[in-house]
């Protein structure tokens, strides 16, 4: 019988990819309570169930927006955001194992809520089972 | 006692292009149902966060979703809740090739992009099904080739 993996385990495998980074990690979505600064959060989208397993990874790093002045309000801190964002993708760039393959799929800004972006990284994930 | 064979090279290539048709359309016929499951499977989803699934509360993100067949750049069969004039504009924007041809699922609501962000699901675990088995298709039609 074929070792079907399934969402939280591949997330498992990003998550401990990703290890060296300090800054904190959550699984699958935004704590509601985690406070306002940098993190990471780590999920993915349905897997299916071939030999091959394919899914797509987010890996979502947030930073807390910065006061951009008067009559401007709060923007995105980019310089972090990018900061971070490069850090996962130096990581998950260079993965490479007879178990599963990660590629770099696309990169977007969105905002969460009022003071918070963050920048999702997708990934494509293939489980070779 | 003779044999003869008369060779027109004119009704050859008709009938070459006769059968060459027949492919397509037994093609054609296998994609329909490949994207039509996966339009329904992507429209039927449940909603509510509280499932894993996006809130489906405006409608129109579902609404938007439609699965399109091209031949050589043009439709030729197409399911949409309607005349999404969105979708239309992006696929030919991004997708279209000019020969050939091509399958598109779509979900013509720019946010799209960032609903699956969050880990919500809208078409893609549908495309990816969706890619494999027209692969399939492909390398079977190649086969019997």
């Amino acid at each position: 019988m074929a070792n079907y993996k399934l969402t939280p385990e591949i997330v498992d495998i990003v998550y401990g990819l990703l290890s060296s980074i300090t800054v904190p990690k959550y699984k699958a979505s935004r704590p509601s309570l985690a406070k306002l600064g940098e993190f990471l959060v780590i999920g993915s989208l349905p897997i299916d169930a071939d030999v091959m397993q394919f899914c797509y990874v987010n890996v979502n790093y947030y930073a807390k927006d910065i006061d951009g002045g008067t009559n401007i309000g709060f923007v995105p801190d980019l310089i972090k955001l990018k900061a971070g964002a490069k850090l996962v993708l130096d990581i998950l760039e260079k993965v490479s194992t007879t178990e599963y393959l990660i590629d770099f799929e696309k990169e977007q800004l969105i905002r969460d809520r009022d003071e918070e972006h963050f920048i999702n990284l997708r990934f494509s994930f293939k489980y070779i089972n | 006692m003779a044999l003869i064979s008369h060779f027109k090279p004119s009704t050859a290539i008709k009938e070459l292009k006769l059968k060459q048709e027949l492919e397509y359309m037994n093609l054609v016929s296998r994609m329909k149902i490949i994207a039509e499951k996966a339009y329904n499977d992507a429209k039927q989803q449940p909603q509510g966060h509280e499932l894993g699934f996006y809130n489906n509360r405006t409608k129109k993100l579902r609404k938007s979703i439609g699965v399109y067949i091209f031949r050589d750049g043009r439709v030729i069969w197409a399911k949409e809740d309607s005349n999404i004039a969105e979708n239309r504009v992006n696929i030919l924007k991004e997708y279209i090739v000019p020969k050939g041809f091509t399958v598109v699922i779509i979900a013509g609501k720019q946010y799209a992009e960032d609903v699956e962000g969050f880990n919500y699901n809208v078409l893609s675990a549908q495309g990816v099904r969706m890619k494999k088995e027209t692969d399939f298709t492909f390398l079977k039609m190649k086969r019997i080739g």
